[in-house]
């Protein structure tokens, strides 16, 4: 039996810190209980969440040269594990940077959000660690829960509780096909560990018996991937829970989910399963295309940014997809470098639509950013570098994603799909850009208050706008630091 | 002086970030003319080896990795061609930036600072030697005109903008794909070496896809017709700065990768859709000259004879001899100069009067004189008088056409005529006659200042220097195209 606790630090870090924030909460309300000020301390919750994060983060560098599985086989330390908790890092520590002024706005218990938050993170690393069916589940349904409860943190807002609930209700039916799909596929196998399954599925995949349970069983899987995923037709819940939920948590959501899912699917789809790939190609590429273009064509008709960077991460989520379709370890590389860069300048642009969401505290319509290129120089300059990326014009981080993932694609032979992707990302071009001409090019109406983005915030803004810059300048350095060469 | 190329990007983008920053109008105006001008006085070291240029090397080289994993390397270097489209491009941009120093308050930094920005992708572009390298700068450009067009043009200017990026975006997305198809064929992205292996290892299927790729990406940029719609809205709409780089150096970006990417790597693609570029070719310069005798607008009539135009390069490199190309790259640098100046002289009188229709001109000779006679000067330049700059270039590449096919060179010269004819009648327009209008009478319509002849006189030098000693550049350019074409 081999615990090597070590190789799980980073995690341990986590849901330690977790409950460690949960309880100073809870004394700091002990401390406070006479008094109205329920905000008093939270800078400290922040802090100690900043810290837990960061060290986190340390542990995970610490630990990188660890590999094998552990725990009875049921997880696996290796390149992409790693890859995922430092994407997961990156957002969580991005997110928590939005800072307690905000989270002050939409919840009175900043505690159980920064905790919440933790939790949540430690689910997705654990996602791309677990190596059985079981751990998965549990990894799972772990930021699953985390995220349903900070969805709804806006107690009083309508649509943050309509998002919660959508968020669980197809969170659990997702979960059930998740667990049918194990259930038949352990039932085939007889085990639920991924590295003893390879006997049995090298039997069906010829033909033997059980070859129909276990298909059906891949089949179910790969929907309640495509719930997670939000891949289309899957994605109906995606722009609601993104509008309703606060936005902080949206930023958390949109990169973190995905980061934690295409971990599994990779070691799951690619790892395990590899015997009969080929026959989930098909669907594969189906599902990408589909979810890249249904993506970008309903992104183009919104007017509410948050909608907009809603369906626009259907789309993403669409070009990750399609580059992992060839199944080499270039394919897996390429789709960590672009989750990395998607890490940056999505939750940067998210970032910017919270400093305006401060000012006019309803959802941001695209028309409220108007004539801020001249007011607010910096803000819409670090937004239009933000939109810039996302679109793939070089030589911003967005550029080296899509190239990576072309690149991948056009080894794997498909160049067919390489165009779509290529075309899709064109299209999308024009809703990016259509909000640079709003900010830039129409006139600023004269009812609008300032931003009022705190200095986190702006620490938050500038550390995104440099990584932004310096992922499309320095790739070789970046891809360095995600890959782990030997594993 | 292995630096001296990285120099050359450098330069304006550490200008670009220093105007930005810097906290006075009148310091930024001294320092983005300063940086333009220093770029300039460094482009001249480019022809220090001439030796080597006159044997059609290329020289400067510099190269590092930068993802070495993936095959991409900072590679810079310049032959024969590529020196006189940086000169180009480093000679129009002070004459930009004097422009906007004199007229532009609005924003100034940040304009200047994207002008800057502008001439370090296009230099880049005409340097890149590896293919990603020079994808990144030739999508860069559009980020700067972008702001340029859609801050400080006309009315119509967020529509011209976004339909200028959306064309040029749409049309370089295939390129991408092809560009790693490329890499996954050959292992490389080093532009010459993809030229030494690609045409003997690539299928004819590849062959064609990736030329259809390529050349949808440069026709767009060109604008070739049927693409070019693009254009006459983003030169009406752009401001003067915008347009004198637009029609100046940036539409050479198209004919260049034409020149320097499709030609050489898809070579039997090129030769079976060599026809269909002539005949494209062969419909712009007539249909943009005949919308152009038809404009109301000085601008647009301008703006159109940039189709006709880049017609004629096109042809020439689509007539692919020796001739006929190194023709097509003087008259990239031709038009450049030429046009430029155009757009700058049509500038200088939007500034006085804030209106370009013709119908509010005439008997400008009068009241005007020197204004007069450098438009004139540069109307004949660019419709090709003998001893100006024009006629060198558009007579080489009729001469290399005729020897391919005289009927092609029959219609293109057609243009010749055309040109003279509605360039004439807009110079009739503009200047003889009685005067109609109070503002343009003598006394009321100020003539060029000093600071105005600054800009335009180094033009009107070079429309003699080259029209009258044309070697200058064709034996630099001549022994490049002879060892780029295959």
């Amino acid at each position: 039996m081999n615990l090597n606790y070590s190789a799980i630090l980073p995690e341990m870090v986590m849901a330690g810190g977790a409950i460690v924030v949960l309880m100073v909460d809870a004394l700091r309300r002990i401390e406070n209980h006479r008094g109205d000020a329920a905000n008093r301390g939270s800078g400290l919750l922040l802090a100690l969440s900043l810290i837990v994060a960061a060290g986190a983060a340390v542990a995970a560098f610490a630990v990188r040269g660890e590999s094998g599985l552990m725990f009875q086989d049921s997880a696996r330390s290796d390149a992409l594990s790693f890859g995922i908790r430092l994407i997961v890092l990156a957002t969580t520590i991005l997110v928590l940077l939005v800072g307690s002024r905000y989270v002050s706005t939409f919840t009175r218990y900043p505690g159980e959000y920064y905790s919440l938050l933790l939790l949540s993170a430690t689910g997705m690393m654990a996602m791309g660690i677990a190596s059985d069916l079981m751990v998965l589940f549990i990894a799972l349904e772990t930021f699953s829960l985390s995220l349903i409860l900070l969805a709804g943190m806006y107690r009083h807002n309508r649509s943050s509780t309509e998002a919660s609930l959508k968020y669980f209700l197809l969170g659990a039916f997702a979960s059930g096909f998740f667990v049918y799909g194990s259930a038949l596929i352990y039932g085939v196998t007889g085990t639920v560990s991924f590295a003893g399954m390879g006997p049995a599925l090298q039997a069906a995949a010829d033909g033997g018996p059980g070859a129909v349970l276990l298909w059906a069983g891949i089949a179910l899987l790969l929907v309640g991937f495509g719930f997670k995923l939000s891949l289309v037709p899957f994605h109906m819940w995606t722009p609601d829970v993104y509008q309703g939920a606060p936005t902080s948590v949206t930023a958390f959501m949109s990169v973190g989910t995905k980061t934690a899912m295409f971990g599994a699917l990779v070691r799951i789809f690619l790892m395990t399963f590899p015997y009969g790939f080929e026959n989930w190609t098909g669907p594969l590429i189906v599902l990408a295309v589909l979810t890249m273009t249904v993506g970008n064509v309903t992104a183009l008709c919104q007017t509410s940014i948050k909608r907009m960077l809603g369906y626009s991460g259907i789309a993403h989520a669409g070009y990750v997809l399609a580059g992992l379709v060839p199944g080499t370890e270039t394919a897996v590389n390429s789709a960590l470098f672009y989750l990395f860069a998607y890490a940056f300048m999505n939750i940067g642009a998210f970032i910017i639509v919270m400093a305006i969401e401060h000012s006019v505290e309803t959802d941001v319509e695209r028309s409220q950013l108007r004539g801020t290129g001249a007011a607010m120089p910096i803000l819409a300059g670090f937004m239009a570098l933000f939109l810039f990326s996302l679109s793939g014009i070089p030589p911003l981080a967005g550029f080296f994603g899509k190239f990576l993932i072309f690149r991948s694609i056009l080894d794997g032979g498909l160049a067919w799909l390489a165009a779509v992707v290529v075309v899709n990302s064109a299209v999308s071009a024009y809703y990016y850009l259509r909000i640079v001409v709003t900010m830039y090019f129409q006139q600023r109406p004269q009812e609008v208050h300032a931003p009022q983005s705190s200095p986190a915030m702006q620490v938050g803004m500038v550390l995104a706008g440099v990584m932004v810059l310096a992922i499309g300048v320095f790739p070789a350095f970046f891809m360095g630091l995600l890959t782990v060469p030997g594993l | 002086m292995d630096f001296l190329l990285p120099l050359l990007l450098l330069m304006p983008l550490a200008g670009a970030v220093v105007v930005a920053l810097l906290g006075s109008d009148g310091s930024r105006k001294a320092l983005a003319m300063l940086a333009s001008l220093a770029t300039f006085a460094a482009s001249l070291g480019l022809l220090q080896d001439g030796s080597a240029l006159t044997a059609g090397e290329a020289v400067l080289a510099f190269q590092r990795p930068w993802f070495p994993e993936i095959g991409l390397s900072l590679h810079l270097a310049a032959d024969g061609i590529s020196v006189w489209l940086v000169l180009l491009t480093t000679f129009i941009m002070p004459i930009a930036i004097g422009f906007s120093n004199r007229f532009v308050s609005d924003r100034l930094g940040q304009h200047l600072a994207l002008l800057l920005l502008m001439e370090t992708a296009m230099v880049g572009v005409f340097l890149a030697q590896d293919l990603v390298l020079f994808y990144t700068f030739f999508e860069f450009t559009l980020i700067p005109m972008y702001f340029l067009i859609g801050q400080w043009g006309s009315e119509n200017r967020v529509y011209a903008a976004l339909k200028f990026v959306m064309y040029t975006l749409l049309g370089s997305a295939l390129m991408l794909v092809a560009i790693v198809a490329i890499f996954v064929q050959t292992g490389t992205f080093s532009i010459p070496e993809i030229a030494a292996t690609l045409p003997a290892t690539a299928g004819s299927t590849f062959q064609v896809l990736g030329f259809l790729a390529f050349a949808l990406a440069f026709a767009v940029k060109i604008p070739l017709f049927p693409f070019h719609t693009w254009l006459p809205d983003a030169h009406v709409q752009a401001p003067t700065a915008g347009s004198i780089i637009l029609a100046g150096v940036l539409l050479k970006m198209g004919t260049y990768g034409l020149l320097r990417l499709a030609m050489p790597f898809f070579p039997e693609a090129f030769a079976s859709y060599a026809p269909l570029l002539i005949m494209l070719s062969l419909i712009g310069i007539v249909y943009g000259a005949l919308v152009a005798l038809k404009q109301q607008d000085v601008k647009s009539l301008v703006a159109y004879s940039s189709v006709s135009h880049m017609g004629f390069i096109v042809l020439g490199l689509a007539v692919a001899n020796t001739q006929a190309v190194s023709g097509a790259v003087l008259q990239m640098v031709n038009h450049g100069l030429s046009t430029g100046a155009l757009f700058l002289m049509v500038g200088l009188l939007y500034e006085r009067r804030h209106t370009r229709l013709f119908s509010d001109f005439g008997g400008l000779w009068k009241s005007v004189p020197v204004y007069c006679g450098l438009l004139l000067i540069t109307a004949l330049s660019s419709v090709g008088l003998p001893s100006l700059n024009g006629f060198v270039g558009e007579f080489t590449i009729l001469l290399g056409t005729w020897q391919v096919s005289p009927a092609a060179a029959a219609v293109a010269s057609t243009g010749v005529i055309l040109a003279a004819w509605y360039l004439l009648t807009a110079f009739r327009k503009l200047a003889q006659g009685e005067i109609r209008h109070q503002e343009n009478e003598v006394g009321v319509l100020p003539d060029l200042q000093r600071s105005e002849l600054m800009m335009i006189v180094p033009l009107v030098i070079m429309f003699f220097v080259i029209g009258l000693y044309p070697n200058l550049l064709l034996d630099h350019i001549v022994p490049a195209v002879e060892i780029l074409l295959p």
